[in-house]
């Protein structure tokens, strides 16, 4: 018994089955659709990484120290063009006094950053290249020079917003900071 | 052509009449009285009430199908619908450089991936365009006449703004 007799038989319209074989067609599409990857979206949920300084048991309340600090972007195998973080510590008693570039080449120049930022806690950097040669793996994009006040230790935040290769697409990359030996 | 023997020569009836032998039979025929063998009209009769009852079946069948291929059309045609408004274009950033300024009010002239913030990929954008010789007069947003990387480092400075 072929479909046709089959549907005459159940009194069901071959138009009508074939309609509804296009709607579940069209709900497929419009899922597929909704569930595509939004890349541009992943930084919304980025979670923060919290790394903490060691403080100077010998130093006074009221004294100061300076410390530089290293942030690390680790971009796996794909080449880093792009990157984009925020930085803020925890706590008052610390101040942003310097900044510098990467060891990279791509990233040697300082990247941008809101000069209200020197003097606070919490800054912005950014940087970008379109040279051939980009850093891939785990690579020192930036040098943070801090004051800090009092010998406690200090935590700092930081998310990365922005990781991103050649052709300006978001890669997954992760961001470290540990404290320079200079 | 001879008549045989056996032949009744009868008057030819014209078109529209029927031919008397057949008229004569179907005289006969009404007068006889049919007898339908009562096994015959209780079957007859048991058919006509199966093929009855299954007439609402099918029509409640039938109704089933249609309300829900209405039913799927209306979901399947809002899911599309609701899928185009929220759905991004697959290549964001053509459809961007091709039009920069044709972003609502509420969107910064510098969010060149219309991402809804400024971040470095929008310079990075502008900078990958002009090395490429495609950038547009659109970005020169210090509006000197040239788009060059000062037009770059405002959007840069927009994206590390505290």
């Amino acid at each position: 018994m072929n479909h046709r007799t089959e549907c005459r038989r159940l009194g069901i319209p071959l138009s009508w089955i074939a309609l509804m074989i296009l709607d579940a067609g069209l709900v497929v599409m419009a899922i597929g659709q909704d569930s595509r990857p939004d890349v541009l979206s992943q930084d919304a949920d980025r979670p923060a990484t919290v790394t903490q300084i060691d403080g100077a048991g010998d130093q006074g309340r009221e004294d100061v120290r300076f410390e530089a600090i290293d942030v690390f972007v680790d971009s796996g195998a794909v080449p880093l063009a792009a990157f984009q973080f925020e930085m803020q510590s925890r706590r008052p008693g610390v101040e942003i006094v310097g900044i510098e570039g990467g060891e990279h080449a791509a990233f040697a120049e300082p990247p941008y950053y809101d000069p209200r930022a020197m003097n606070n806690n919490r800054v912005i950097l950014a940087a970008f290249s379109t040279a051939d040669e980009l850093p891939s793996g785990r690579s020192r994009v930036a040098r943070v020079h801090v004051q800090f006040q009092g010998p406690e230790p200090h935590k700092f935040e930081t998310r990365l917003d922005v990781s991103a290769t050649t052709d300006g697409k978001p890669i997954p990359a992760t961001i470290s900071l540990t404290k320079a030996t200079l | 052509m001879m008549d045989s023997p056996n032949h009744v020569n009868r008057a030819k009836p014209s078109d529209d009449e029927l031919p008397e032998v057949v008229v004569d039979a179907l005289r006969q025929a009404d007068d006889m009285k049919l007898a339908v063998p009562p096994e015959v009209d209780r079957t007859i009769l048991r058919d006509a009430h199966r093929h009855l009852e299954s007439i609402p079946r099918m029509a409640r069948r039938r109704r089933m199908f249609r309300t829900l291929a209405a039913v799927s059309s209306v979901c399947a045609v809002l899911l599309v619908v609701v899928a185009l408004q929220t759905g991004e274009p697959p290549d964001r950033q053509l459809a961007q450089e091709s039009a920069p300024f044709a972003a609502p009010a509420d969107i910064s002239p510098k969010d060149i991936d219309r991402n809804g913030s400024v971040d470095i990929l929008d310079a990075f954008a502008i900078a990958r365009q002009l090395e490429s010789g495609h950038a547009s007069h659109h970005w020169d947003f210090n509006q000197d006449g040239n788009l060059n990387e000062d037009d770059i480092r405002l959007v840069a400075m927009d994206a590390v703004m505290l």
